[in-house]
Order: C-alpha cells, then sequence, then structure tokens
C-alpha cells in the first residue's frame, strides 16, 4: 500500500494541524484524525513522526495545508526507514 | 435461560464455529455486516472504507478504533472473491476494552498475509497472551505460566497462511501448539518469556505502545477460550481453508 512518512519537532504545531483537521473533517472526541500528540511516537530527538496512507494526504483539507507546511520546513516529508527507526524491535 | 434456536443454525457454509466450543473472539474480512464507518455504527458501505468498528461475531463485542488513521480498512475481493481487513503496518489496530482478562487456554485460528519487512506484526494481544510473526517465525508468548513457543521458518512475506495456535494452558515446553496449513508446525519453546501486563484490552494488528504494527491482511480469525480437540481443530481449518481458497 502506498504511504507518506512526515516528522515534525514542533509539537504545538502538530496539535493545531490535528484539531484543524478535526474541525474540517466533522471529527468530535474521541474520535480524531491522527494521534494526539501525546501519544503519537516520536523518534530518538523526540520529533514527532506520522505515517498515513497517500489517500489522506489528498482529502481536500489536508491537501490544501500541506503543500505550504512542507515548503515553511516546518513539516518535513522523510522515508520509510526513518518512520520505521522510532519503533524498537521485540 | 434458554438459547434461541436460530442462534445456533447452521452458517451458509454448513458450518457453525460456535458449535465447537466456547468462541470468544471472531473478526471475518468477509462479513461487512458487522463492520461501520463510525462509533454511530453506520454500516460500512464504501469499498475500501475505515473500519472504526468491526462488531465481532462470537459474542457482539465492538473492536474499535478512534482515531481515523490508524483504522483498518476493508479490502474487496481480495482472497477468494471476498473482502479482507488490511492493516497498514505504521499504525492501524482495533481494540476491545470488553475483553480484558488473560485466557486460561486458548485455541485461535487466523488466516493472514503479511510483510514483516522492518516491522513485527501483532496477530493479536491481549494482556499476558501475544501471537506475532517475526521475520519468518510465527511466536506465541505467554505469561502466568510462563514461556514462549515458535514455529521458525514457517511463513514467508506476501502470502497467504491459515494458522492455527492450541495452547492448552501448559508450561513452557510441554507442548508445541502451532499449526501452519493444516501441519504440525513447531521449532523451538522456552520458558523466559517476559509478558508483564496481565489483563489488557485485547488488541487486533498491534499492541497498546503503537509499536508492533501488523502490515498486511487479515481474511479471518477465530479464538476460543479453551485448547480444542485436534478433532474440532481439524474442522475449523476446514472450514477456513475451503472458505479462503487456500
Amino acid at each position: 500500500m502506498s504511504q507518506r512518512f512526515f516528522r515534525t519537532a514542533d509539537a504545538a504545531l502538530y496539535e493545531q494541524l490535528r484539531l484543524g483537521l478535526d474541525a474540517a473533517w466533522g471529527h468530535t472526541q474521541p474520535t480524531t484524525c491522527i494521534d494526539p500528540a501525546s501519544v503519537a511516537p516520536r523518534d530518538a530527538s523526540d520529533r514527532i513522526v506520522l505515517a498515513v496512507r497517500q489517500e489522506f494526504s489528498e482529502f481536500p483539507a489536508a491537501a490544501a495545508i500541506l503543500p505550504d507546511l512542507l515548503a515553511s520546513g516546518q513539516v518535513v516529508e522523510i522515508g520509510e526507514a526513518e518512520y520505521r527507526a522510532a519503533f524498537a524491535g521485540e | 435461560m434458554a438459547m434461541s434456536p436460530r442462534l445456533l443454525r447452521p452458517l451458509a457454509t454448513g458450518f457453525n464455529p460456535k458449535s465447537l466450543g466456547t468462541l470468544a473472539l471472531w473478526l471475518d474480512g468477509a462479513d461487512r455486516s458487522r463492520m461501520f464507518s463510525d462509533d454511530a455504527a453506520t454500516t460500512l458501505s464504501a469499498d475500501d472504507g475505515q473500519v472504526a468498528v468491526y462488531k465481532e461475531k462470537a459474542n457482539g463485542y465492538n473492536l474499535t478504533q478512534t482515531t481515523a488513521n490508524n483504522r483498518p480498512l476493508v479490502r474487496s475481493n481480495i482472497k477468494n472473491g471476498r473482502s479482507v481487513l488490511e492493516f497498514d503496518g505504521s499504525n492501524d489496530s482495533l481494540a476491545s476494552p470488553s475483553l480484558v482478562e488473560d485466557w486460561a487456554a486458548l485455541t485461535a485460528f487466523a488466516v493472514f498475509n503479511m510483510d514483516t519487512t522492518g516491522v513485527i506484526g501483532r496477530l493479536f494481544e491481549r494482556g499476558q497472551r501475544i501471537w506475532f510473526r517475526n521475520s519468518d517465525a510465527l511466536t506465541f508468548y505467554y505469561s502466568g505460566p510462563s514461556g514462549w513457543t515458535t514455529a521458525a521458518g514457517s511463513v514467508t512475506n506476501n502470502n497467504w497462511f491459515y494458522t492455527t495456535l492450541n495452547w492448552t494452558g501448559a508450561a513452557a515446553g510441554t507442548d508445541s501448539p502451532q499449526r501452519v496449513n493444516g501441519s504440525a508446525s513447531g521449532s523451538g519453546s522456552g520458558a523466559n518469556a517476559v509478558v508483564s501486563v496481565a489483563n489488557q484490552p485485547a488488541i487486533i494488528g498491534n499492541r497498546a505502545a503503537g509499536d508492533r504494527q501488523m502490515d498486511g491482511y487479515i481474511a479471518e480469525m477465530l479464538i476460543y477460550s479453551q485448547s480444542l480437540s485436534s478433532a474440532a481443530v481439524a474442522k475449523v481449518e476446514g472450514y477456513l481453508k475451503t472458505k479462503w481458497g487456500l
């Protein structure tokens, strides 16, 4: 399956984005679009990492903000290996 | 209260898994009537839709996922013309807070197709009972009594398998309970498994910490809260093999 992987060091921005997408998509608690920052996976540098299916990033609300976020450098698109590195082995 | 005869009627296949013992959990990827797209229990109609709630078929417990991005998808016409559940290998899972206590013994069956490149895929985890795939091995960890058993070299990436775990509740080394594609498949066991958390909610496709992601498909999973006889195991395996064209 096709997925995209992202990383951000700004937990406050991540939460702002999460809540904004929840509002756009009509999610109400406890339903949310992505894991809250408090439980989201993090890499060794304590940056939040996120995996989404390709379709997720193509939904209008996400597609509208993603280019600017990537251009700003606040959110970085990473490779799958970098995402996986956030998880230890058995 | 007597059980309604309607509840014990044979299924369309002529076989009812509930007739063989105490069926504790039954996930059937082909049964779209058990899948719901939101917490309000709207029946899932769209192909490739997110499964927010799966009302499992043994006792009607809800297996849920409140984070939309972490919901498995129902994929149509994947195996033998039937739909299955797809877990993305990154964060998808379903959990049931209603299924919390450890099983004293169990017999679990799963039809799956999993890729473990870079991940360790959980089939299920419930407290101190953990069944997972790591590389080419299918492994069961348990505590109380503690132990592990593994079937190394038994499974490969991106292929379909039907597998059976029949654990009597015995201590490590006293039984070798796994079968793959209808044959016994156990190549190791021991006593040093450390599964520290008892009585945690059942999770399909990951563990509570979110770092044991399953990447692939689950077509069907049945878990009995008892060790079944060889004859009963053969019946369930035959049902799964025929249904899923294995």
